[in-house]
C-alpha cells in the first residue's frame, strides 16, 4: 500500500475516526503475526530440546501415539537419528547435531521476520498516536467553540 | 432506459471487482506455497548425496533419492512461478476491464443527470 502524506489536521473528525480504526486493525494484525512467529520459535526450540534428550536412551521404554487418545508401549530403537519434517511433505533423516543445526537455522530465519514485524508495528503505533492526538485537539477546539471559557 | 443500462453496467462492474478479489486471494496462496517450496529447496541443497530423504504420499513415507527430490521441488517452484505470471496477466486484464467499466458508468451517470435537468 503506497504511503501518502496525509495532512491529519485537514481531515474531519469522522475521517480521523475511520483512519484510527483502520490503523488499529493493522496494529492488531501485526501483533497477531508477532505472536504467531514467537510460538513457532518456541516449537523449534522444543524440538531441539527433545532431540537433545534422545542420546543415551536407546532401548528405553516409550509410549508411541497411535491416535490422539491411544498409545502403545514401545522401545526406543534409534537414539542417534530423527526424521525431520522440512515442508511440502518431505522428511529427512538427520543426526541429533544436524537436527539442532536445522532448528537453529529456522529460529534465526524467524528472528529476522520478528525484527521486520516489530519495526512495522512501531511505525503503525506511532501513526495511531498521531491520529489520536489530532482527534483530541479537534475535540478540544470544538468544545472551546461551543462553550467558550470565561 | 438509461437507468437500466446504468444498473447493468454497475452489476458487471461489481462482478469484475469480485474477480479481482479472487485473483488476489489465489495469488496470496501461490506466494505462500512458493515460499514453502523455496525453504525446502534450501534444506535439500544442504544435504549430502547419501542423505535419507522421504516423501509423504498420503499416510506413507516413501524413500526418495535426494537429487530426485531436489529436481521435483525445483520443477514445482518453476510451475508456481509460471502460474503467478499467468495470474499477474489476468489481474492486469481484469483491472483494465474494471477501469473501462468505471468510465462507462460515470458517463451514464452524467448522461442521466443532464437528462433530469
Amino acid at each position: 500500500m503506497a504511503e501518502q502524506a496525509i495532512n491529519l489536521s485537514n481531515l474531519t473528525l469522522e475521517q480521523l475516526d475511520g483512519l484510527k480504526q483502520q490503523v488499529e486493525e493493522e496494529v492488531n494484525q501485526l501483533t497477531g503475526s508477532l505472536q504467531h512467529l514467537r510460538s513457532a520459535t518456541a516449537r523449534f526450540l522444543d524440538s531441539k530440546e527433545s532431540s537433545s534428550s534422545l542420546p543415551g536412551n536407546s532401548g528405553k521404554e516409550i509410549l508411541v501415539p497411535m491416535t490422539s487418545s491411544l498409545y502403545v508401549k514401545g522401545k526406543l530403537a534409534n537414539d542417534k537419528e530423527v526424521l525431520v519434517d522440512i515442508g511440502t511433505g518431505y522428511y529427512v533423516s538427520k543426526t541429533i547435531e544436524e537436527t539442532k543445526a536445522y532448528a537453529d537455522r529456522k529460529v534465526s530465519l524467524i528472528q529476522e521476520q520478528v525484527t521486520k514485524v516489530q519495526q512495522a508495528l512501531q511505525v503503525k503505533r506511532n501513526n495511531l498516536d498521531a491520529v489520536v492526538s489530532v482527534m483530541q485537539q479537534k475535540i478540544y477546539a470544538l468544545n472551546q467553540q461551543q462553550s467558550p471559557s470565561k | 432506459m438509461a437507468q437500466a443500462a446504468l444498473e447493468k453496467e454497475a452489476k458487471e462492474f461489481r462482478a469484475l471487482e469480485k474477480e479481482l478479489q479472487n485473483l488476489g486471494t489465489t495469488r496470496a496462496k501461490l506466494l505462500t506455497q512458493l515460499n514453502e517450496n523455496e525453504l525446502v529447496k534450501k534444506e535439500l541443497d544442504l544435504l549430502d548425496s547419501d542423505a535419507n530423504v522421504y516423501k509423504m504420499i498420503g499416510p506413507v513415507l516413501i524413500k526418495q533419492d535426494p537429487s530426485e527430490a531436489q529436481s521435483n521441488v525445483g520443477k514445482r517452484i518453476e510451475y508456481i512461478n509460471s502460474e503467478l505470471k499467468r495470474l499477474e496477466n489476468s489481474f492486469k486484464e481484469t483491472e483494465k476491464k474494471a477501469q473501462d467499466k468505471r468510465g462507462k458508468i460515470m458517463e451514464l451517470q452524467a448522461a442521466l443527470q443532464s437528462q433530469k435537468q
